[in-house]
């Protein structure tokens, strides 16, 4: 009887956190009137904001991608100490305050730092700019990328590159003819993470590019302008897309696993 | 082929020491040892997965100690056979030949070839997760095949494969040896080495010991090595006393019997009788391609689905009967039986 009544704690306990997680979101959709949803999905505002940001983050997404999983992939085959290390620097931008993560990049690329200076040059401008966007939001979602990309290569079989390269394959070769194809599903589910949150982010976004106004930044302006009622229906719109994507990296996921 | 000279290896406590081993061209070298002998380790030396820390590997006279693995022509057939999962059994055996300049046809006649070899051409489109063991184990082999090394490498290639598939594959490896490519097989079976083997080396805790050689014989008390490390029975000892008489020596004991000794057997060596190859008898059996002995049975240790019987014929000799024989002849220790064998079950290693 103990044992049960321990059981049924787990439950009412596991409740709580539950709704608490998804309670603000369904009260959202039932306290947001439907015509103001429509009529703010036709803003050119909303629209332009929403598509903008869903282009910069795949753009960066993608571009990342190409860096980011040789990285993983190395951390992956190291042995050494460094592992550890590579791997807590790789986390950095998710244990740090985004804000604080915006001020750093801000002071990286302002035209006071050689860095900033140098882009300004050969016409790279980051402040007010989509490019400073774009770099807000990779240098926040970025390891989502790594770190799953890095799981998907630590689960391959060791035997399994060392048999390609005693039939003949190169490192490189067995990198892209092996490495790469089975830990795809880890990559692709990194690449979606990736995508997600970096349309969600706010906080380092700002600090660098206050326009053109990404979907995050635009609720917080019409909250800030406009009040609760104005900024609600964006949110729920650009909610609604964010868990549409959820959705397709749950499905992915459930794919995976099914399949493997 | 290849010679190993000198090579040295260390692993956590576990150290290989001054190996020296050598190939020559066509041969099928066995390497037998208990687990945790440094069988492995040596492979994956010569494969090029490892770097000895200090030795030579010899490839048809070139130094290949610091190639890289895709740089050898050597293949390598592991124990977990390393199939790639996203490829089917087509695309596992054409693996090595896109990194050959070849055409597209010749690429396809050689992957043809050698499924056909390994009777794997109706498996062509499955894939690694829907093949049993056997049809694994053989497409490892094809996709090693293709690559068309002069050394192959084997660890373990019988061990999860049941006794059909491994006479079939016992074939497809002679067939394989025929065609002119060098094998080295490392098992932990004798009974692999006996049949299969030109030569057999012994690796003990990173020593290596290579039969049919002076040293070996000087090194090594077989009987005591044999039973001490493979659970082996039926290994003795065998000097030769003239074309018609051997003498098979059990530790101290001596069994003097007349057989005629293949040729080639001319210097003193090692004689292995298949325990499973005895028939024991209440009489003794009357025929002239047979050697009988008169025994006592000393032990009788029952199996699922046989007897080992230990005899006591001058020398220890071990019997594997069938239940049913068993209880036809009512075998108890201390019974007088007859145990015989054909000549030809005699193996000399």
């Amino acid at each position: 009887m103990e044992k049960d009544f321990k059981y049924l704690i787990n439950y009412l306990l596991g409740s709580v956190a539950l709704l608490f997680i998804v309670v603000p979101i369904i009260n959202m959709y039932f306290a947001t009137d439907m015509d103001k949803i429509f009529s703010t999905a036709r803003d050119s505002e909303v629209r332009n904001s929403i598509f903008l940001t869903l282009l910069i983050s795949f753009v960066t997404t993608i571009v990342c991608a190409f860096f980011a999983v040789p990285l993983a992939y190395l951390i992956s085959k190291s042995t050494s100490r460094m592992k550890t290390i590579l791997l807590g620097l790789v986390n950095i931008p998710i244990v740090i305050p985004h804000s604080a993560a915006g001020i750093a990049l801000l002071g990286l690329v302002s035209r006071d730092n050689p860095v900033g200076k140098f882009a300004s040059s050969i016409g790279l401008n980051f402040i007010d700019s989509p490019l400073g966007i774009a770099i807000a939001m990779a240098y926040v979602s970025v390891p989502f990328l790594i770190v799953s990309a890095y799981t998907g290569f630590k689960e391959i079989p060791e035997e399994l590159e060392l048999v390609s390269r005693n039939l003949g394959a190169t490192r490189w070769q067995t990198f892209l003819k092996i490495s790469i194809p089975l830990s795809r599903r880890s990559i692709l589910a990194g690449i979606i993470l990736m995508f997600s949150r970096g349309i969600s982010e706010f906080g380092a976004v700002i600090m660098l590019a206050y326009f053109p106004t990404v979907t995050p930044v635009l609720i917080y302006k019409k909250f800030t302008t406009h009040g609760l009622e104005y900024a609600q229906p964006i949110a729920l719109i650009f909610i609604t897309i964010c868990l549409l994507i959820f959705v397709v990296y749950y499905l992915f996921g459930n794919f995976s696993k099914n399949k493997s | 082929m290849l010679d190993l000279k000198n090579i040295s290896y260390n692993i956590g406590t576990f150290s290989l020491k001054n190996v020296n081993l050598k190939i020559e061209n066509n041969e099928y070298h066995i390497l037998i040892g208990p687990s945790g002998s440094g069988k492995t380790l040596l492979l994956n030396i010569i494969a090029g997965f490892l770097k000895p820390i200090s030795g030579n590997v010899i490839f048809n006279n070139i130094d290949i100690t610091k190639l890289p693995p895709e740089r050898r022509n050597i293949s390598y057939l592991l124990q977990n056979l390393a199939l790639f999962p996203h490829l089917n059994v087509y695309q596992n055996v054409y693996y090595s030949l896109k990194f050959k300049k070849l055409s597209s046809k010749e690429k396809d006649i050689l992957v043809r070839k050698y499924m056909q070899i390994t009777n794997i051409e109706h498996l062509e489109k499955r894939y690694p997760a829907n093949l049993s063991g056997g049809e694994k184990q053989r497409v490892a082999l094809a996709r090693c095949l293709t690559k068309q090394p002069e050394l192959l490498l084997l660890d373990e290639p019988f061990s999860a494969i049941d006794t059909i598939l491994k006479t079939d594959l016992k074939q497809i490896l002679k067939r394989i040896k025929d065609s002119g490519v060098g094998i080295i097989h490392v098992t932990h079976d004798p009974a692999e080495a006996v049949n299969l083997a030109d030569r057999i080396s012994i690796i003990e805790n990173g020593n290596l010991l290579t039969a049919n050689s002076q040293s070996f014989q000087a090194e090594v008390p077989v009987s005591n090595f044999m039973a001490k490390f493979f659970g082996f029975k039926n290994i003795y000892q065998c000097k030769i006393r003239d074309l018609n008489t051997i003498e098979l020596i059990d530790n101290t004991n001596v069994k003097r019997i007349a057989i005629e000794r293949p040729a080639i057997f001319n210097h003193d060596c090692f004689v292995y009788i298949p325990p499973e190859n005895i028939i024991v008898s209440e009489a003794k059996l009357l025929s002239s391609a047979r050697y009988s002995l008169e025994a006592i049975v000393v032990s009788v240790t029952e199996d699922l689905d046989s007897v080992i019987l230990e005899c006591d014929a001058g020398i220890s000799i071990f019997a594997k009967i069938s239940k049913n024989s068993y209880i036809d002849l009512n075998i108890s220790p201390g019974k007088k039986v007859w145990i015989s064998f054909k000549v030809s079950n005699l193996n000399f290693i």
